[in-house]
């Protein structure tokens, strides 16, 4: 039996999560790939339409499951049942777009992830962003009082992956320590 | 306690009312207040325009606007001068002056840094200035896109070079050099900070930050994400930041004085002992979560892989 810890990759349809999970999984992802009837919202020909499943292992008996969620608000319902038991999130979001529609899928994934986000325990890594996304994602979540890093970050790019991963492990690990006696982390 | 006020650009009406406001309110303030004239060696320079000032002098600028504080050293005041809101900026830098500062000590850089973050706080956004280094230009500083940029016929790094090294001043009229501004304020004052800043803080007291620098914008570093992690989730001492990331005692002080610079929301508390309540209710680390992160961090040859 594998002993799994789980992280999820979250974010609106075509944020590129599923490209995320190929870059570093070491089994070839399990896709639920179906063809995209709202070409409205992101111009692809295929979509996620229950989760992506990934997996990286340390060795025979551990592993990190990675899990990409439906990016679609009608799949919304699926989130909580994902978010249960998670580590934490990579928040991926496509800044190829208005910057009305980056708040309002910010405000959003904040709200419906809010455990993770309470618990800082989610990454934002912003695809085909400029510095001026960053700033506004930037200033959003300074606006909003919420902690969470952001970043940009190609999903192709297994070295932003990994960068938007060592974030998310260093907050983890934060709260692996006991409170008022921090130990050398290795 | 003596305490001096100067002025810069006020007319002899506007220094004659500062005078008599003093007599009066000398008698409701902590310490002696008096008015040593026009220029800018005093503890507060009252003046009409942002200035750089040497030292830890405090600015008031003359506004519209009634007393408000600003950032550091700076505060606004009413144009009238009037006598309680003299009274209120008085207070208000005594009450500032009676608690601990941030910093034991600070570098000439971040000194340098501190006036650049000050000066953009202070300057109309449809305004522009230059910044001298030994009297030698070196960038200009321009709002553009909601924020503070800076353009320079030199590289990043001879900018942050310079301004590492050398004594600053500000020019507020400076030629139009036609050049685009390409670097954000805040990644000149992050790099900084983050790299050149040699202040000192309270080995007694823990920090937090309440927001996270840009990582792959700004000037990073692999300890600087369990920095930023560590300070953005809870409070802890330099110590304790120097043991999560492996990072130097200077590294990690140079890393919170740049979240500072950057108005990163930077707090700090002293160190609180656990009470033997804390003791018995602390959980047991999670052992087999500890060790998959550790496993996925060398599994992926991530920067912070220590054994």
């Amino acid at each position: 039996m594998i002993n799994g810890t789980k992280i999820l990759f979250i974010g609106p349809m075509g944020a590129g999560k599923t490209t995320a999970i190929t870059c570093i999984s070491d089994d070839p992802p399990i896709k639920t790939e179906a063809s995209n009837s709202a070409r409205h919202i992101s111009d692809k020909q295929t979509t996620t339409v229950a989760m992506d499943f990934g997996r990286i292992y340390m060795d025979q008996f551990n592993a990190i499951d990675l899990y990409g969620i439906p990016g679609q608000e009608h799949f919304d319902f699926l989130w909580p049942i994902l978010e249960k038991g998670a580590l934490g999130a990579i928040f991926l979001l496509n800044c190829d777009t208005t910057d009305q529609i980056i708040q309002n899928s910010l405000e959003k994934f904040c709200n419906d992830f809010s455990r993770l986000r309470d618990n800082s325990a989610i990454v934002i890594a912003l695809n085909r962003a400029n510095e001026n996304a960053v700033s506004l994602c930037h200033n959003w979540l300074r606006e909003n009082n919420i902690v969470l890093p952001v970043l940009m970050a190609d999903p192709r790019n297994r070295d932003d992956i990994i960068m938007t991963l060592e974030l998310l492990i260093a907050t983890a690990e934060v709260d692996l320590l006991p409170e008022g006696e921090i130990h050398d982390a290795g | 306690m003596n305490a001096t006020i100067s002025s810069i650009g006020l007319n002899s009406y506007e220094e004659g009312l500062i005078q008599g406001h003093l007599k009066i309110l000398n008698t409701k303030t902590r310490d002696f207040w008096s008015y040593v004239g026009a220029g800018d060696d005093a503890d507060l320079v009252i003046t009409r325009k942002p200035v750089s000032t040497s030292g830890e002098a405090k600015v008031a600028i003359l506004a519209e606007d009634g007393f408000r504080k600003a950032k550091n050293n700076l505060y606004y005041l009413g144009e009238s001068l009037r006598i309680f809101s003299l009274l209120e900026l008085l207070l208000d830098i005594e009450h500032d002056t009676s608690e601990d500062p941030l910093f034991s000590s600070s570098s000439i850089t971040t000194c340098a840094a501190s006036s650049i973050h000050d000066f953009c706080a202070a300057l109309p956004t449809s305004e522009r200035f230059e910044i001298l280094v030994n009297n030698q230009p070196c960038c200009q500083v321009l709002f553009d896109q909601g924020e503070w940029k800076a353009a320079s016929h030199q590289t990043k790094t001879d900018v942050i070079s310079q301004l590492s090294n050398g004594h600053i001043r500000f020019n507020e009229q400076p030629s139009d050099i036609g050049l685009a501004a390409t670097l954000t304020v805040k990644e000149l004052l992050w790099e900084l900070g983050a790299k050149h800043s040699t202040n000192r803080l309270s080995q007694t007291h823990q920090y937090r930050i309440s927001s996270w620098p840009l990582f792959g914008t700004w000037y990073s570093a692999p300890y600087m994400a369990r920095l930023s992690a560590l300070y953005s989730k809870r409070f802890a001492s330099i110590d304790d930041g120097v043991r999560f990331s492996g990072a130097s005692p200077a590294q990690v002080q140079a890393f919170l004085s740049a979240c500072h610079l950057c108005d990163l929301g930077l707090q700090k508390r002293p160190v609180l002992e656990p009470s033997d309540k804390d003791q018995l209710a602390r959980p047991e680390p999670q052992t087999l979560t500890k060790g998959l992160l550790h496993g996925l961090r060398k599994k992926l040859g991530m920067a912070f892989s220590h054994d």
